[in-house]
């Protein structure tokens, strides 16, 4: 560093010396001597070599400045990074409460006015039939914006799932609440094995996850043929799984051709700790599948 | 005063407001509203409605302030409207006072249930409980569901008796230990969850479609069954 600093400056004093040296040798009488017969060229000489060291001092003056301008930069550079880095997530965290905030309020009014308008639309079936599909897609537009702020909330670290012990049956029940269309439309199987324990994972996301299955299955499948939604036990596991008798897996990967749905239950499944697989049905259709680990209860003593 | 329960909305955003009121009055009640805790505060104490429907977050006073505010004098019941993913808000609210949620975006007919079944927390001293195929008479400590007795625990009984008598409201888990283990020392969520899951395993004629008690996430339980 110091030798670095100093080197500059060295190289300058040598050459200036040098060509000095030169000077004298080639251009002052006598020539071809470092002798100086005439006393006004060592004025001359001297001139020579000041003008020269002179150059020399304002070339590495200069670019000991440039490099410490360079320093600074890289200085503020990096630290402003760092702050733009903690700005930016607390940005972040902030944008996504507004986003969520401003989304989700004027969604929420156009819902109940739309409870509004199927009163006034109960007298006329085609009004009523036009409102209740307002009304549905509004849910669904709403459930998707949810969805996709929970996983930008999960990627931001601002929402961490709860796991908690969760009855497969308590989910199914709460989809068929969430669906009411779907369950409606086509027969819907539910099974849970008796000895089933309960899945250890966060309820809300194992509900969304399994709204965006069902929906998926709902979508792929003809109308009338059943979707099925089974829990069992394996291998310590509980595996939660949706089947249809739909056209079965596509074979692209395209998400807009497979479906944001699908996409969203693989993430969540993913943040949840949980095994996604999706694979084609013996017999037609697809299954998918939730893998997650399964609750540890201690028994407890009963006390009378 | 009108015959019609009234309702106090509480709400910073006008076209929730507004909207939520037009439902609550052509199902048939009275609606005051407010924009933030502080008018609402007021408005709570010129008119004594008999629920209380307030948003969490507001300008100035916010939604906790006033449940605070409110249950310092009057046990009149409150809901919340809760944002998803806010869980941690909807315990506080509950911890303050406030009896039962729920997150936007509700269906107003959801909105509308919850707001019956806590009109209809009378305070009476019945001793037996009937419901959709279940009758719970606490006197002889008998539950029948659809034509079988059903074989209880103390326990378990308590813990019946104690959401049965909060049907439609969530309940805590913090309240199920203070209730039916009177607080005992060394009593966890995972003690209230295997006696829970004992005593549905036992009361659900079909466990794979609950009809009577269901977990509320993060929160407790919740017995869903309408009184008959």
């Amino acid at each position: 560093m110091r030798t670095g600093r100093w080197l500059p400056a060295i190289l300058g004093l040598t050459a200036s010396a040098g060509v000095t040296a030169a000077y004298n040798y080639f251009f002052i009488p006598p020539v071809h001597t470092f002798r100086i017969a005439d006393p006004r060229n060592w004025v001359a000489l001297a001139a020579f070599l000041l003008w020269s060291l002179l150059v020399t001092g304002l070339v590495v003056i200069s670019r000991r400045r440039a490099a410490e301008a360079e320093r600074r930069r890289l200085e503020g550079e990096a630290s402003s990074h760092v702050e733009l880095l903690q700005q930016s997530d607390a940005f972040k965290t902030s944008l996504l409460r507004a986003v969520s905030h401003d989304l989700t309020t004027p969604l929420t009014a156009i819902r109940i006015q739309t409870e509004a308008l199927k009163r006034h639309a109960a007298a006329t079936p085609e009004l009523a039939e036009a409102v209740q599909a307002i009304d549905d897609e509004t849910a669904r537009l709403h459930r998707r914006i949810d969805n996709l702020l929970t996983i930008a909330r999960l990627e931001a670290g601002r929402f961490r799932p709860h796991p908690e012990p969760t009855p497969p049956a308590d989910v199914f029940r709460a989809v068929r609440d969430s669906l009411p269309l779907v369950f409606s439309a086509r027969p819907v199987t539910v099974s849970v094995d008796e000895d089933c324990p309960d899945a250890w994972v966060d309820p809300s996301l194992l509900l969304e996850i399994l709204v965006n299955l069902v929906e998926n299955a709902h979508r792929a499948s003809p109308g009338g043929a059943s979707i099925e939604l089974a829990a069992r036990a394996v291998e310590g596991r509980v595996h939660l799984e949706v089947r249809d008798r739909g056209p079965g897996i596509p074979a692209d990967s395209d998400v807009a051709r497979r479906g944001l749905g699908l996409e969203i239950a693989r993430g969540l499944t993913v943040a949840s700790d949980g095994w996604f697989t999706l694979e084609n049905r013996s017999g037609g259709g697809a299954v998918a599948r939730v893998e997650l680990p399964a609750a540890v209860l201690e028994a407890v003593e009963e006390r009378e | 005063m009108s015959e019609e329960p009234s309702v106090l909305v509480v709400d910073d955003d006008p076209g929730i407001r507004e909207s939520l009121s037009r439902e609550l009055r052509a199902a048939g009640y009275d609606t005051i509203t407010a924009t933030d805790g502080h008018t609402g505060l007021a408005s709570f104490r010129l008119h004594l409605p008999e629920l209380l429907l307030t948003d969490l977050a507001m300008p100035l006073a916010d939604g906790f302030e006033l449940i605070a505010a409110v249950r310092r004098f009057s046990r009149t019941p409150i809901i919340v409207l809760s944002v998803r993913g806010a869980d941690a808000d909807k315990i506080r609210a509950l911890d303050l006072g406030a009896d039962d949620f729920v997150t936007k975006p509700f269906s107003v007919p959801e909105l509308l249930a919850r707001v019956r079944a806590q009109l209809r927390r009378s305070g009476s001293v019945t001793t037996t409980l009937r419901f959709d195929g279940l009758t719970i008479d606490l006197e002889h400590r008998r539950v029948v569901q659809g034509e079988r007795e059903v074989k209880l625990t103390r326990t378990e009984l308590a813990l019946l008796e104690l959401l049965a008598t909060h049907a439609g409201r969530p309940v805590l888990m913090e309240q199920i230990i203070a209730r039916v283990w009177d607080s005992a020392p060394g009593t966890t969520h995972d003690t209230v969850r295997v006696h829970m899951s004992a005593l549905r395993r036992k009361l659900e004629p079909d466990p794979s479609n609950p009809r009577y008690i269901v977990t509320e996430p993060w929160v407790g339980y919740r017995f869903i069954a309408e009184p008959s």
